[in-house]
């Protein structure tokens, strides 16, 4: 009997230890990968720039390209969703783009929104949202920002 | 007759100096199993806070109550270091290791709710961070379920120690 019991207390010291430390690597190496890819590609939104074609009466297509990178050790899936709201938080155009990133390796993602001419004179601002997720989209940092539109119709 | 008294006595003092090395080596066990947790959850974050640019501090502080993390986090630690020391200096059929045991599993699982929550237990690893027109949210809830998962195996633990503790301690009388 207590040979068994000093078995079983054995097996639970050696499952609790391991516990520990897997969750332990587990927490460490996410949470880096997603800070790391996170901070890199939310930089990223800085320096790239959206463009806009087309006029009132035709309508504008916005287009914006975000250059991702994953510096970190596990696979990333980096998610870009663009959208142009009006006064009263009316969604008028939406765009989302979504790319799973090996670690080491580098993608783009690509949004284009068309408003069509009726709307364009609602169009009040546009929304930013860049998600990184990781470890299987379980964890992950998020960016909202959010740009008020600057001046008469493009 | 002399001679076996005298070497009773021998026997005596040699039970003593057994009983009392066994003691110390006790007591040194229970006091660096308490000092871990001072030196990772009182001193280094109070250390490293120390260490922040003072030009950072407000814009930190804007986001995360820095100060009350830190305290709570040093708080932690004494308790932590106090239910550690106890553990190490009962016996392990003593209710009291099983409660310090419980106890201490649980504060863990507050500690991390804290740090995740940044500052916040309530917000259960999803936090969001309002820096003038953006915001930034952290979802680390797998961490919690994580953490959840460790609490259990803790408690499970603990209960089976001593439950065979018990039996053994209560057969041996």
């Amino acid at each position: 009997m207590a040979g068994k019991s000093k078995g079983i207390l054995r097996i639970l010291t050696v499952v609790s230890i391991v516990a520990t430390l897997c969750v332990d690597v587990v927490m460490a190496v996410s949470g880096y990968n997603s800070a790391v890819s996170f901070v890199q590609n939310a930089m990223g939104i800085a320096s790239s720039e959206m463009q806009t074609s087309g006029d009132s009466s035709t309508g504008i297509t916005l287009t914006f390209l975000l250059p991702v990178q994953n510096p970190g050790l596990l696979e990333v899936t980096a998610t870009i969703n663009l959208k142009i709201l009006s006064v009263g938080d009316e969604v008028i155009a939406e765009g989302v783009d979504s790319k799973r990133i090996p670690p080491g390796s580098s993608d783009e993602l690509f949004v284009s929104l068309f408003v069509p001419p009726d709307k364009v004179e609602a169009f009040a601002r546009g929304r930013i949202f860049l998600e990184c997720r990781t470890l299987f989209d379980l964890v992950g940092i998020s960016l909202s920002y959010e740009a008020r539109r600057e001046g008469p119709t493009p | 007759m002399k001679r076996e008294e005298k070497g009773q006595l021998h026997d005596h003092e040699e039970v003593n100096r057994v009983w009392k090395m066994v003691i110390l080596r006790k007591i040194i066990k229970a006091v660096l199993s308490a000092v871990l947790p001072i030196i990772i959850l009182v001193v280094v974050p109070n250390v490293v806070s120390q260490r922040i640019p003072a030009e950072m501090l407000p814009f930190i502080e804007e986001m995360i109550p820095l100060h009350g993390l830190i305290m709570s986090i040093s708080v932690i630690g004494v308790v932590l270091a106090i239910l550690s020391f106890s553990l190490n200096m009962v016996d392990d059929w003593s209710l009291i290791k099983l409660l310090s045991s419980i106890a201490s599993a649980f504060i863990s699982f507050y500690m991390w709710l804290l740090l995740l929550g940044l500052g916040d237990p309530s917000r259960m690893g999803v936090t969001q961070l309002s820096v003038e027109i953006a915001t930034i949210t952290l979802d680390f809830r797998f961490f919690i379920i994580l953490e959840l998962l460790l609490l259990g195996i803790s408690i499970f633990s603990a209960i089976v120690k001593f439950y065979f503790a018990r039996k053994e301690h209560l057969a041996g009388r």
